[in-house]
């Protein structure tokens, strides 16, 4: 039964809740991302939903048994789809499909974990190849040192940028609206 | 103004894969170019809001978004560094050698026996039918499947058991090999099991072909197949030194499908 204190709760009162063992808390969190959580783990496996499936239960099992290590609630949503990344990474060899997953996470902000240096690596080699498509010099500079190595906040950009944190935001909102336009027809193109 | 080729219709049928031919092929090469409006549009999508649109796309019904809660939930959370994992490395041996690819264990789903999940015993329909299907391989002079294998036969030196898993309906699977006088343990999976679905799957770890080499075992041990509805703890695994009978292995797990497999092997 769902408990509306609980469905208005913010994520990282639920996500206390549910390293706490509050099973509502948690049924809200599932509810809140599973269907993020299939969409994510449907492109890693080329739409196929029993394996979808399959790898959405898993990633929520990990993520139970990790949350009490979860040492940000707030993070949640970017860690339970890191998680995700994780597990789909080998089903995802051929350079297509782990282009379309590069695309959906820096989509996502889902952070590559510690020791993720492919995932990351293939994060990079997507930026770059946005990279090229961008002609404004001063969007390129934005995207570069949010995505690049390192990575910086978006506070830090404006300092080292020398301009408004709100021109850095609307920056990023247009390009993660082009990533979002890449993701698109990397799916359209993916289609026999 | 809002761009006319690419519209939230349009992103819709693209997420559900369900775009007319016409429209895809106006709308691909539309996005390859520079258009502010469909920047605009895109720039109000949440790219979560993206990929839950194609999780909506999957359509899942109620039960099955209690059937995937519930799996997780019905687990108990372990603390970090317990593991789960109780694989036996001796009986591992080779599985990473026999780099067998899944393509050709398939090819030789002829030579595997024909019992077919309808012989077996009929029950709560929620309980899977599970069958254990064995072959053998060889590593010299390559890696290839020299044979199937039926309950009763002997494995040369030098050859390792591959198998494969069939199931009537979707299921947690767990394999545990029971060496004789030893109690039972858990051999596959290496981590958590994912939910299986009905069918028949190699059983693989990290994207290989798992080869039990039946020297490590000891001739006579016994391979077990547990699959069930629900996740199992692995604390519920454990099984005592004596080789249960099917019925017996059955009974102890109420609710799940089970088979078991005899391997004979020449002595080191």
């Amino acid at each position: 039964m769902r408990v509306p204190a609980v469905e208005a709760a913010g994520e990282a009162e639920l996500v206390r809740a549910a390293a706490s063992g509050g099973r509502s808390a948690w049924r809200a969190l599932f509810d809140r991302h599973h269907r993020g959580v299939l969409g994510y783990c449907l492109l890693a496996c080329g739409r196929d939903r029993e394996r979808a499936l399959d790898l959405t239960q898993e990633t929520f099992l990990r993520a139970l048994r990790g949350l009490p290590q979860l040492a940000e609630p707030e993070r949640f949503r970017g860690w339970l789809f890191s998680i995700a990344a994780n597990l789909c990474r080998g089903l995802s060899r051929e350079a297509r499909r782990q282009e379309i997953l590069a695309l959906a996470e820096l989509d996502l902000e889902a952070a590559p974990q510690a020791g993720e240096a492919e995932r990351r690596e293939a994060r990079i080699a997507a930026v770059r190849r946005l990279l090229a498509g961008i002609a404004d010099p001063e969007l390129r500079q934005v995207v570069t040192l949010k995505y690049g190595e390192p990575e910086h906040t978006t506070r830090e950009i404006a300092v080292r940028l020398g301009i408004p944190h709100g021109t850095v935001t609307s920056r990023l909102v247009r390009f993660r609206a082009a990533v979002r336009r890449d993701l698109i027809r990397a799916l359209l193109e993916e289609e026999p | 103004m809002a761009c006319a080729v690419l519209t939230p219709r349009r992103i819709e049928l693209a997420l559900r894969r369900e775009l007319p031919p016409a429209e895809r092929a106006l709308l691909l090469p539309h996005l390859g170019g520079p258009c502010e409006q469909c920047l605009d549009l895109l720039g109000s999508f949440e790219g979560e809001a993206l990929v839950e649109r194609l999780g909506a796309a999957a359509a899942l019904t109620a039960a099955e978004q209690d059937s995937l809660f519930e799996g997780p939930a019905a687990a108990p959370v372990v603390a970090r560094g317990q593991s789960r994992r109780r694989t036996s490395k001796r009986a591992l041996t080779g599985a990473a050698a026999l780099a067998t690819s899944a393509a050709l264990v398939l090819a030789v789903g002829a030579l595997l026996p024909k019992r077919v999940a309808e012989q077996r015993l009929k029950g709560d329909p929620r309980r899977p039918d599970a069958e254990l299907l064995a072959l053998v391989g060889v590593q010299a002079p390559g890696p290839q499947i020299a044979r199937a294998f039926r309950e009763g036969d002997r494995l040369a030196a030098g050859e390792l058991l591959l198998l494969r898993v069939r199931l009537s309906a979707p299921a947690h699977v767990y394999l545990l090999v029971q060496r004789t006088g030893r109690d039972a343990e858990l051999l596959w999976p290496a981590g958590v099991a994912v939910r299986r679905a009905a069918g028949e799957f190699e059983v693989a770890d990290a994207g290989r072909a798992l080869a039990i080499d039946p020297r490590e075992l000891g001739d006579g041990a016994r391979v077990l197949l547990v699959a069930s509805p629900v996740p199992l703890d692995p604390e519920r695994l454990r099984l005592g030194p004596q080789l249960p009978t099917r019925a017996q292995l059955a009974d102890a797990f109420p609710g799940c499908g089970v088979d078991l497999l005899t391997v004979r092997s020449q002595a080191r």
